[in-house]
């Protein structure tokens, strides 16, 4: 009695894990198809001035201008911590990019500290039985 | 005994997995959101300029940081309290503001939040 009570309490606190993990992966694993984007912080409830995350960093001197992250996986607000981030994006006709890329820390790095951090793999995954129409083929 | 291993198992998963993801203000856990409702409520910023800037100064964190130190002079006025803002994708419309509504730095700065820079934690 007592054992099938304890399978039981892990079969729910497993199902809690699974369900915790599914919320917060969703979150980590999103499409990003628009390329020049920005992060915001609005102003107060009283209004008054905002935020926006780039330029960064800031103040910049007005010798430098403006910059633009031409791939969203370099954007320096990904290396600040520690995860793990994929990319899919559709392109029609052509199959499916899927780009994952780690963020994290490789001990033996420190030895060559110069080295970057990211990790960057890029797949295209066709499908041979999707109907891409004709002019493609795998 | 089989017991015990089976409520210990479960107990390191629970650990391992599920509050690893319920971090303090972890995207979708109940947390984040009680971090989002509060910066919805409050300014990021504490009424001060930046010197080198002219308005106040957003410095990014990274997402996973908590709380932040503020300093200041007297007994009890240096005090540990969370980062509740965060950058997010939504565009808020353009702001109206004066610059007189932020003040400089005073000669003797008595607090760190008089500053100018304000610590916003970095998006998801």
């Amino acid at each position: 009695m007592v054992l099938k009570r304890s399978r039981w309490l892990l079969l729910v606190v497993l199902a809690m894990v699974w369900i915790l993990g599914a919320r917060t992966s969703e979150a980590r694993h999103r499409t990003s198809p628009d390329l020049f984007y920005n992060y915001y912080v609005p102003p107060g409830p009283c209004g008054g001035v905002g935020a926006e995350l780039y330029v960064c960093p800031r103040p910049t001197p007005p010798l430098v201008g403006h910059t633009w992250y031409t791939y969203q996986p370099l954007m320096s607000h990904e290396y600040l911590y520690q995860h793990c981030r994929h990319h899919v994006r559709r392109n029609p006709g052509a199959g499916l990019t899927w780009t994952k890329v780690r963020y994290g820390h490789n001990p033996l790095h420190a030895l060559c500290p110069t080295w970057m951090d990211g990790k960057l793999r890029s797949h295209i995954f066709v499908n041979p039985f999707a109907d891409y129409g004709n002019y493609f083929r795998p | 005994m089989k017991r015990s291993l089976i409520l210990a198992v479960a107990t390191v998963a629970l650990i391992a997995v599920g509050l690893a993801d319920m971090a303090w203000a972890g995207e979708g856990s109940l947390l984040g959101y009680r971090a989002k409702f509060r910066a919805k409520r409050t300014s990021w910023n504490g009424c001060y300029y930046s010197a080198e800037w002219g308005m106040p100064l957003a410095l990014v964190v990274p997402p996973t940081a908590e709380r932040q130190v503020n300093w200041g002079w007297g007994v009890g006025n240096t005090r540990v309290t969370p980062i509740w803002h965060q950058y997010r994708r939504n565009y808020p419309g353009p702001c109206q503001y004066q610059s007189g509504m932020y003040r400089s730095t005073p000669a003797w700065p008595s607090d760190t939040t008089q500053f100018g820079v304000y610590y916003v934690r970095g998006p998801w």
